[in-house]
């Protein structure tokens, strides 16, 4: 957000939050805690809250080290050291924070993990950034095998499958980490509050239905699942920052406001996007401006989903501990089949009556980012909305060109207007092999 | 210069190699026109050049502009994006639906038109300047070839000799090691052209049967690369009239 805009309560409450955790890391050696490393998909936050060990996301350091601008450095380190240029950006920024002191994006120092929790191994990076952190730390690793969804459904036998290793195989590593047991009653009771969270959070994404949307579920969307896919779900702080920014948001359709913008609320709704993919982290504001500053709000996106499929009726629950959290790993979004993720897009453009939708396809990710053309004809035929289709990347600013990238969301724009503002000829959004937009030659 | 209607918009198109600015009439036929090297310092330049047609048609018209500096141009009053001009411009030449083919400096872009005159679809090249014109001018350049004899040079190729690289920089040290290795400077042109077709086709994704393919932008100035895309899309490519022009009569018919 501009520094002129001024900032809502849940806002303010987020930033203290993420401060105090990065304060609360930071002398967590002095004072005996034990760290954790861990990814955001399939996290199980709600176990290291039980036995209060503290989580550090380093998918989380490195979007922040990319809006924070730190990341080019970072990634060159990691270059020098000898990762290629086609490893993903995330973990050469990780690599290049370590190698430049491991001082985490609010400048405070991060402590060395005592072990490495690789929640999800649907990302093959994810396990070789968690071997390069073993050789580096000199820690243990524990693993969660987290079966592909190839079918597109959750089977009893893997939910099993995924609830024992978590019973048998991570509580067990994580005990002796922490140098407890586990108290189920603790764990049941930070189940509940990610529930809370939860409720409030879907609450939150389905205000977007609504004309005009009161939130950007993308770029605004971001920041509202900061808390839930990171250190915080399972808190009681967690569920009262859910709790204020659903307040907040009800009163901002109490008002009729649009979606708030790195410029203030939006003026006026012009066009209703869904967007798939992760976005761009250096240019942020820039890339959200090129969409608000032409009047498109955003009214659902799927990487907000990463975390969890909530508003598809997911939730964490205390009655089942380890089976919800199986599910969890289970469902999140890039753990989904390309068909089922097609759907998901689908039900979004109707469910929230989008004009049409855009997908960002970033470099470093293949989990995202493999099928996304594919997708995009899919979704044409389906729906017979227009879909926009740019590549940049997550942290690397030298994959992010401006103007081309400015010139092909105008561009876009500008074709939706024309479609909207009369009606079809015969013959035109008809499903043919068409040209892709933007696709590199 | 066609038609002699009365002046009703300046259109310009600020493009990363040419400044290309006219006058239109409602018919949209182009009374006026320029065409200049782009300067670093765009406004001033198309300050002046917007002085120059105002004078020359002695009265105050709306300005629409297009292309990359499209934001810098004093006094539009419409700024549109170059896919949706070079749409509107050839649309207004051919009036039914097309693919169009837009080579110009640094990208080029494919823009699939309705059969309403809007953009139904569009792809550009990414990250890369080859199978630009910019590509061309570079390897022209280095083979001290004019841009204006090119199309005789291909035209008394023996044969094609392959150019294989994706990247400009690369492509260029590849046809300095094809002239030491004594290939012959026809053939290498030829075998260029079709490289650069191939990348544009592969841009252009498949097309549908029916299909018809236009061509602007400056590089369609080059009968060679016309050649050369028409074999590689396996159709008949027609080159719009005053192809450079296309994306500034857009823009000017747009704002009037």
């Amino acid at each position: 957000m501009s520094e002129n805009v001024e900032k809502d309560r849940s806002q303010v409450r987020q930033k203290q939050m993420i401060a105090n955790h990065f304060e609360r890391l930071s002398r967590a050696k002095e004072e005996g805690k034990k760290v954790v490393y861990t990814f955001v998909p399939g996290n199980l936050t709600e176990l290291l809250g039980a036995l209060d060990l503290l989580p550090v996301l380093p998918e989380i350091n490195a979007l922040q080290s990319g809006m924070r601008k730190k990341s080019g450095g970072y990634i060159s380190a990691a270059e020098k050291a000898g990762h290629s240029e086609d490893v993903c950006t995330y973990v050469k920024c990780d690599v290049g924070m370590l190698k430049n002191g491991n001082f985490g994006p609010t400048g405070t120092k991060l402590p060395e993990p005592d072990l490495l929790l690789l929640s999800y191994t649907g990302c093959f990076t994810f396990m070789k950034w968690f071997e390069i952190l073993k050789q580096e730390y000199k820690c243990p690793i524990v693993m969660l095998q987290v079966p592909y969804q190839s079918e597109g459904e959750i089977t009893e036998e893997m939910r099993q499958y995924v609830a024992e290793q978590i019973r048998d195989v991570v509580v067990p590593a994580l005990e002796q980490t922490a140098g407890k047991k586990l108290d189920m009653e603790r764990l049941r009771e930070q189940l509940r509050w990610s529930a809370k969270a939860e409720d409030d959070l879907v609450k939150v994404w389905e205000s977007a239905k609504k004309r005009p949307s009161p939130i950007d579920g993308y770029f605004g969307g971001v920041h509202y699942v900061g808390p839930i896919f990171s250190s915080f779900r399972g808190s009681e702080e967690a569920a009262l920052y859910y709790k204020e920014l659903r307040e907040e948001i009800e009163e901002r359709v109490a008002r009729g406001e649009g979606a708030m913008t790195p410029d203030g609320p939006q003026a006026k709704e012009k066009y209703r996007l869904v967007v798939e993919g992760p976005p761009n982290w250096t240019s942020f504001n820039d890339f959200w401006r090129m969409f608000s500053r032409e009047g498109a709000t955003v009214v659902a996106s799927t990487y907000t989903r990463v975390g969890g499929l909530y508003d598809q009726g997911y939730r964490h629950s205390p009655d089942k501990p380890f089976e919800s959290m199986a599910d969890y790993a289970l469902g999140c979004y890039t753990n989904l089949n390309l068909p089922s993720r097609v759907n998901l897009l689908e039900k979004y453009i109707k469910e929230y009556d989008a004009d049409g939708f855009f997908i960002n396809s970033v470099k470093s990710c293949n989990s995202f980012s493999v099928g996304q053309l594919l997708m995009l004809r899919e979704l044409e035929k389906r729906t017979g909305k227009p879909g926009g289709f740019i590549e940049s990347d997550l942290v690397d600013p030298r994959y992010f060109g401006k103007a081309n990238i400015e010139n092909r969301v105008q561009s876009y724009l500008q074709m939706l207007d024309a479609r909207m503002n009369r009606p079809l000829v015969p013959g035109e959004g008809l499903p043919v092999a068409l040209p892709v937009l933007g696709r590199a030659p | 210069m066609t038609g002699a209607g009365a002046p009703v918009a300046i259109g310009v198109d600020v493009g990363s190699t040419t400044c290309k600015a006219v006058v239109v009439d409602r018919a949209g036929a182009i009374l006026r026109h320029r065409v200049e090297p782009t300067h670093p310092r765009t406004e001033q330049q198309t300050t002046r050049i917007l002085d120059e047609l105002r004078l020359a048609v002695g009265c105050e018209l709306p300005i629409g502009a297009t292309g990359y500096g499209r934001k810098r141009v004093p006094g539009a009053t419409k700024v549109l994006t170059e896919i949706t001009c070079h749409a509107r411009g050839a649309f207004s030449r051919v009036k039914r639906a097309v693919v169009l083919v837009d080579m110009g400096g640094q990208d080029t872009k494919i823009v699939r038109i309705g059969p309403g005159g809007d953009v139904a679809d569009f792809a550009m090249n990414d990250k890369c300047a080859a199978g630009t014109g910019r590509f061309l001018e570079v390897i022209l350049g280095r083979l001290q070839v004019p841009f204006d004899e090119v199309s005789a040079h291909v035209a008394r190729a023996r044969r094609s000799v392959p150019v294989s690289s994706t990247c400009t920089v690369f492509a260029e040290s590849e046809v300095i090691s094809l002239v030491a290795q004594g290939e012959e400077l026809e053939g290498i042109l030829r075998g260029l052209h079709e490289s650069l077709a191939k990348r544009v086709a592969a841009l252009a994704g498949v097309l549908p049967a029916d299909a018809r393919i236009v061509m602007s932008g400056g590089v369609a100035l080059n009968a060679a690369m016309v050649d050369a895309l028409g074999a590689a899309l396996r159709r008949e490519v027609s080159v719009l009239p005053d192809p450079q022009l296309v994306g500034a009569l857009g823009a000017a018919l747009s704002a009037s």
